[in-house]
């Protein structure tokens, strides 16, 4: 359909007057400067809510996964990569988060799989808020808005915190991007925009920015392809 | 005079940065690293304060912020503790707690009426007679206070942050400094705290004369820089224990919330003062005060003086004075056997005179009371009697106590710990420490330095062990041989004003007035002396204040015992506590579509909705008007994407959804609608909502706004125990909402899909699957608000999309959005309730007139037994709809307004509004029973009139509920 | 701040979650007696002691059962809901 997604962070950005690109029918910010590099590795905050996701919770959503080509992981609270960039995170014990990287198509040929579900497969609608934070100072803006300790795992264990930050429930969870900590957050879409205003007011004060999506996607041709779709 | 020494080495202050500042309206000037004490003192400045009470003048007592005799106020920093808060540029500094200016404070004459103030007078004044009880309270409000505050000082919001650590040593003295070593060395992460801004605690500044104790303190610095795994904090604060080693470190910059895994409390102890008539003089200081004084700022306390001791400490004091050009006229030891260790001979050695067995029985003030001008001492035998016909006067500008240390606990008895008073020491240490919590050093009762560093290393070592790490404790500690405090430093004088209490003002006398008044219990004695309660918060007083106590009982001092320490250990300012104040706001996804057409926000829990739409010249009431006239005459759009919005999936999906509402759904078809209640146990109503059935195993409902994560959190628990086939899925986010409604709705739909929206296709109450701005939608026709209309669920990232599409279709009917408020109203016309406005903690379906929504025969539902009950009762209130003549031209009805018969209130409104569609007020009320007849008459108390009401049927607009079945028009 | 050991998350701060209440077993609707029943809805165990309690951790949506001694502000374990203590 031609229909146009918003982000639940649109509005926010509006206000920083970015360059935009539609990704996923979304439109999300494609640059807000034009040099982002130093924001990038200082702390830089993005917006990703455009990546397709699916979810799937009950005690036969596992198995079920695994019926449709994707392993979910065995340890609960964890997550591990899936094909073209994408994750599959088990979240607590019986609920499963599928994310498809920048042009992968799982979460869409998932739900179409599932439709309303199976007896102990429950589909779990999802539309969330979802940030990407960069840079060598993300644990400054972490200790002052999240309780939970992201040092005390080592960095390679795909580790998923069920947590609250700034007052709202989140689910984070810490990747390795070219060797330089990439941290993912999501919530409920109807709190992003708090959310969103939050870290990077902080951030800010930090010396951080927002930043568009083509400093984490540098091919700029490839988006642009992708934004054709 | 410049009280500045030459160069001391390891002092604090940096000469090459001098601060110009001013104090009670005159210049002076002062170093960086001076506190604003020490500048004042370097300067010649001795009177620093007046009293809380007594308004006598005051000095440096402490040095260390265990009392408040030096409290200044610079600008709207109130307040501030003049013997630890950094010096700064440009500070104009006053004392606060004075009239007219600190020399020339007029409330001085209140020393000379103490006689009329005695313990306890503020708790008398206010009970009789009671008369005076206002005059009282206004002379009090004037007097008493510290500072100023300025009411234009800006808010500041200073943010927290989280920290964690395995061991958290609290205290850079030689024990801490020893246990965090160990810890470190254990392979612990080690974090040290401290309130100074140097480390080494006593180590600092009691050096006995010799080089031993900083060659001791450089050692342990090297060894921790050494260690990549130890972080020093200073200027630091611990300020209080809370469960699980949770301990808010408070800096000039935040607070930090730390979360260690062990605490070890190596937090030293404070310098107790001697209790002798005059001992508040300016110029009478602890012995520690007087060496940090010299130690850390290079300021020489006094020229000649007194120092008063029962202890080592006394003696190495006595020593470092003669070493920095004060002359020690004498050392007047309280103990009749005198001192054993070498320092007795080092002392002697100067040419100092030492009296043994003496006390000071009185400090002579100089004649303008700015000062001590001598010391008048006689002979004090073992058991505490004093001679004084034996009188020798003593000429000096300054008198130093070291009698004796109370231990720095309080964050010890927040943990748990259990104490007991040690007679060895004649201090309190810890008994029972709690799992993870060690004490090390003076606040554990141990003085002897090598002691102290292996007490340290102990700690530090159970400590990492505590955290699985190194193999514990394998040092022993050996008990002091000679007490470092003594029992009783209290000498008795007939003209009293021996200070116990500096903070408050408090003489020995007013002790044993308490416990004559029979508030001769600690607890008791504290309250009606108020001892402890300054802010100093008993640091100088409390240990005092028991020794004394345990004297006027005769009871042992573990029999007496000690009051509750409460956090903070030092105040907090509020900006610190207050953080950032994070409040999550809750948005639907067409918040920027209301912010462009002009809404007014109100809250709704976490969420903004929009109240009413406004525009230029039009009031409120206009605007909602007319948005109320949109919806029953034309076509309008309202956000209701703030409703809970679940699914349930499975086999037993409709079993699921009978147990948990009052209602049946197991004999839905898919397709339909039906009302839903849900009541919890105590049959009480709780939410309600709409449930529409999607598939033969797949319901979507919806819930209030306010309930839905109540609901889902409560459905979740019930299933957890059930065990049914069922999953169920909190959408509440994922979907956004909006009511397009009006008799001109359909034509509006009609434009934006292709499914059937004819009556027959699409009906009343049902539900309906398919595209809407080619967007999957969800629709359902329901009774709400009581015209035609379309509740069009979409996912929340379409939300946008479709209200512009909407609004577009419609732009030719003259669509309109509307807010909250005409919502409100439209329902109240059609006498729909709202769960809990007009249902409250009480209100059982039943008495909400809604008998015919419960299936009382259904196998189990959640509240059911409680609704059999209620339903064999008589009711006694019954919620109705009410019209009031359209002529009452009165002040406008309310919620909450009273029915009234006669003497008795026999009911409530809990919805009213005027009806533009009727032209007049109705509402809902809570009745009893026998006045609750359609036609009954009754009075409602508006403003203190009775206004006449009747009781009618609802719905009051469209009671055929021909509206909202419309048909489509030719 | 207090913590609690969520069996699926682990140790987390009070303020991550939920208190529901004591665990209680529901009298038989259909056959217990009415004083039976109202003191199931009404009364409460307000004595402190060990108490087997619901507790719910609200980022992530699990409920479990906390053991904890009110009266020495002690949590002595955490289950799911169907594991059951391991000891009594």
């Amino acid at each position: 359909m031609s229909a146009v997604r918003s982000s639940p962070l649109h509005s926010a950005h509006e206000a920083l007057k970015p360059m935009w690109i539609t990704l996923n029918h979304m439109p999300i910010p494609l640059q807000f400067v034009p040099h982002e590099d130093v924001a990038r590795q200082k702390l830089g905050l993005a917006d990703v809510s455009f990546l397709s996701r699916f979810g799937v919770k009950g005690p036969g959503a596992g198995d079920w996964l695994r019926s449709q080509g994707v392993t979910p992981p065995a340890e609960i609270n964890h997550w591990d990569a899936i094909e073209e960039n994408g994750l599959v995170a088990r979240l607590a014990s019986t609920e499963f988060l599928v994310e498809d990287g920048l042009e992968g198509v799982t979460a869409a040929r998932l739900a179409a799989a599932l439709g309303r579900g199976l007896p102990g497969v429950t589909p779990v609608f999802r539309q969330d808020a979802s940030i990407a934070i960069t840079g060598s100072e993300i644990n400054s803006l972490l200790v002052q808005t999240c309780n939970v300790n992201f040092n005390s795992f080592p960095m390679n264990e795909r580790r998923l915190v069920m947590t609250s930050m700034t007052g709202i429930s989140v689910l984070v969870i810490r990747k390795l991007s070219d060797g330089v900590p990439l941290y993912r957050i999501w919530c409920d879409g109807t709190f992003g925009a708090c959310l969103w205003k939050t870290l990077l007011q902080v951030s800010q004060e930090l010396g951080g920015a927002a930043i568009g999506i083509n400093s984490l996607y540098p091919d700029l041709a490839k988006l642009k392809a992708l934004s054709l779709r | 005079m410049s009280k500045r020494l030459p160069q001391v080495s390891g002092e604090w202050i940096d000469r090459s940065q001098p601060i110009a500042f001013r104090f009670e309206g005159r210049d002076y000037s002062g170093f960086v690293g001076d506190t604003i004490s020490s500048a004042l003192m370097a300067c010649g400045v001795k009177v620093m304060g007046r009293s809380f009470k007594y308004h006598r003048t005051r000095g440096v007592l402490s040095m260390a912020n265990h009392d408040v005799n030096v409290m200044v106020q610079d600008g709207a920093r109130l307040n501030m503790r003049g013997d630890v808060t950094p010096l700064e540029a440009g500070m104009d500094l006053r004392a606060v707690n004075t009239f007219g200016g600190l020399a020339k404070d007029k409330a001085r004459i209140l020393d000379y009426l103490s006689a009329f103030l005695p313990v306890g007078f503020y708790y008398k004044a206010f009970h009789s007679p009671k008369f005076l009880v206002h005059a009282w309270e206004k002379l009090f409000r004037a007097l008493t206070g510290l500072g100023r505050v300025d009411f234009n000082a800006p808010r500041i919001k200073t943010p927290k942050q989280y920290d964690f650590t395995d061991v958290l040593v609290i205290g850079s003295g030689p024990s801490g400094l020893s246990a965090a070593i160990s810890a470190a060395n254990a392979g612990a992460k080690v974090v040290v705290v401290d309130e100074q801004a140097g480390v080494g605690g006593w180590l600092g500044y009691n050096r006995g004369g010799q080089h031993d104790s900083s060659a001791i303190l450089q050692g342990l610095l090297k060894t921790i820089a050494a260690q990549p795994n130890i972080d020093v904090r200073l200027s630091t604060i611990a300020s209080g224990y809370y469960a699980d080693h949770w301990v808010p470190l408070v800096d000039a910059k935040r607070m930090t919330k730390m979360r260690a895994r062990a605490v070890v409390v190596a937090s030293g102890a404070y310098d107790q003062p001697a209790v002798f008539r005059n001992n508040d003089l300016p110029g009478i200081m602890m012995a520690s005060a007087a060496q940090r004084l010299i130690y850390r700022y290079a300021v020489q306390p006094a020229s000649e003086v007194v120092v008063l001791a029962a202890n080592t400490e006394g003696y190495r004091t006595a020593v470092n004075l003669h070493n920095h050009g004060v002359k020690v006229v004498a050392l007047v030891d309280l103990r009749p056997e005198g001192e054993s260790t070498p320092y007795a001979g080092a002392v002697a050695a100067l040419g100092i005179d030492i009296l043994v067995g003496h006390c000071i029985y009185e400090a002579t003030p100089t004649s303008n009371n700015d000062g001590v001008r001598a010391a008048v001492i006689c002979p004090r035998n073992a058991e505490g009697v004093v001679d004084t016909t034996v009188q020798s006067v003593l000429a000096c500008d300054g008198i130093f106590m070291s009698v004796g240390w109370a231990p720095a606990a309080p964050l010890l008895y927040q943990a748990g710990t259990r104490m007991r008073y040690a007679t060895h020491v004649h201090q309190f240490v810890p008994d029972v420490l709690p799992a993870g919590v060690f004490a090390a050093g003076r606040v554990n009762g141990v003085y002897d330095l090598t002691q102290k560093l292996k007490d340290g290393e102990r700690a530090g070592q159970a400590a990492a062990a505590h955290v699985g790490l190194g193999s514990g404790p394998s040092v022993s500690v050996a008990p002091e041989a000679v007490s470092p405090s003594h029992p009783y430093p209290f000498v008795d004088h007939p003209n009293g004003k021996n200070f116990v209490d500096f903070d408050e003002d408090l003489q020995l006398k007013d002790f044993y007035n308490a416990a004559q008044e029979g508030f001769d219990n600690i607890e008791l004695m504290k309250r009606f002396t108020t001892v402890g309660m300054g802010p100093s918060q008993g640091k100088h007083s409390n240990m005092n204040a028991i020794r004394v106590l345990a004297k006027i009982t005769q009871k042992p001092i573990q029999e007496v015992g000690t009051t509750t320490a409460r956090p903070f250990f030092h105040p907090v300012p509020l900006s610190h506590l207050a953080g950032r104040s994070f409040y999550p706001e809750r948005l639907t996804p067409l918040q920027s579509r209301h912010e462009s057409a002009g809404a007014v926000f109100m809250q709704a829990g976490a969420w903004l909705r929009p109240e009413y739409y406004g525009a230029a010249g039009v009031t409120r009431e206009g605007a909602i008007a007319a948005e109320v006239q949109a919806v029953r005459t034309g076509v309008a759009l309202i956000d209701v994407g703030t409703l809970g919005k679940m699914e349930v999936f499975g086999p037993d999906a409709g079993e699921f959804l009978e147990r948990i509402y009052v209602g049946r759904y197991s004999n839905m078809k898919v397709g339909a609608t039906r009302y839903a209640v849900m009541v919890d146990e105590a049959g009480v109503v709780i939410d309600d909502g709409v449930v529409a059935k999607l598939g033969d195993n797949h319901f979507y409902f919806t819930t209030t706004t306010t309930g839905s994560a109540t609901v889902y959190r409560e459905m979740t628990r019930l299933n957890t125990q059930w065990g049914l086939n069922v999953g169920i899925v909190n959408v509440t986010g994922s979907f956004a909402g909006m009511n397009l409604a009006g008799p001109l709705s359909r034509k509006v739909l009609a434009a934006l899909t292709s499914m059937d929206v004819s009556e027959a296709g699409f009906p009343y109450l049902a539900v309906r699957e398919g595209d809407v701005a080619g967007v999957p939608a969800r629709l359902m026709r329901v009774g709400f608000i009581g015209e035609l209309g379309y509740e069009i669920h979409i996912p929340a990232t379409y939300a946008a999309h479709v209200w512009d599409e909407i609004m577009k279709a419609g732009a030719g009917f003259n669509i309109r959005p509307f807010g909250v408020e005409a919502q409100r109203l439209l329902r109240l016309e059609k006498g729909h309730i709202i769960v809990s406005q007009d249902t409250d903690g009480l209100t059982s379906p039943f008495d909400a007139a809604m008998s015919w929504a419960v299936k009382l025969d259904k196998p189990f539902f959640v509240g059911q037994r409680s609704l059999k009950i209620l339903n064999e009762k008589a009711r006694k209130q019954v919620l109705v709809g009410f019209a009031v003549p359209g002529s009452y031209r009165g002040p406008a009805l309310k919620e909450s307004h009273l029915v009234i018969d006669g003497q008795r209130i026999i009911g409530r409104i809990t919805s009213v509004a005027f009806s533009e569609s009727l032209g007049h007020f109705i509402g809902l009320m809570f009745i009893e029973m026998a006045q609750s007849a359609v036609g009954s008459h009754c009075k409602i108390r508006v403003d203190g009139k009775l206004v006449e009401a009747t009781v009618v049927k609802t719905p009051f607009y469209d009671p055929e509920g021909a509206r909202q079945k419309l048909e489509e028009s030719a | 701040m207090k913590l609690m050991n969520c069996p699926i998350n682990g140790p987390r701060p009070l303020q991550e979650f939920f208190y529901w209440g004591e665990c209680r077993d529901m009298p038989n609707p259909d056959t217990c007696t009415d004083g039976e029943w109202v003191d199931y809805v009404f009364h409460r165990n307000g004595a402190p002691g060990v108490k087997k309690e619901w507790w719910y951790h609200m980022a992530s949506g699990v409920w479990f059962i906390a053991v904890r001694d009110t009266q020495a502000d002690e949590v002595k374990e955490t289950y799911l809901y169907g594991a059951g203590p391991h000891h009594e």
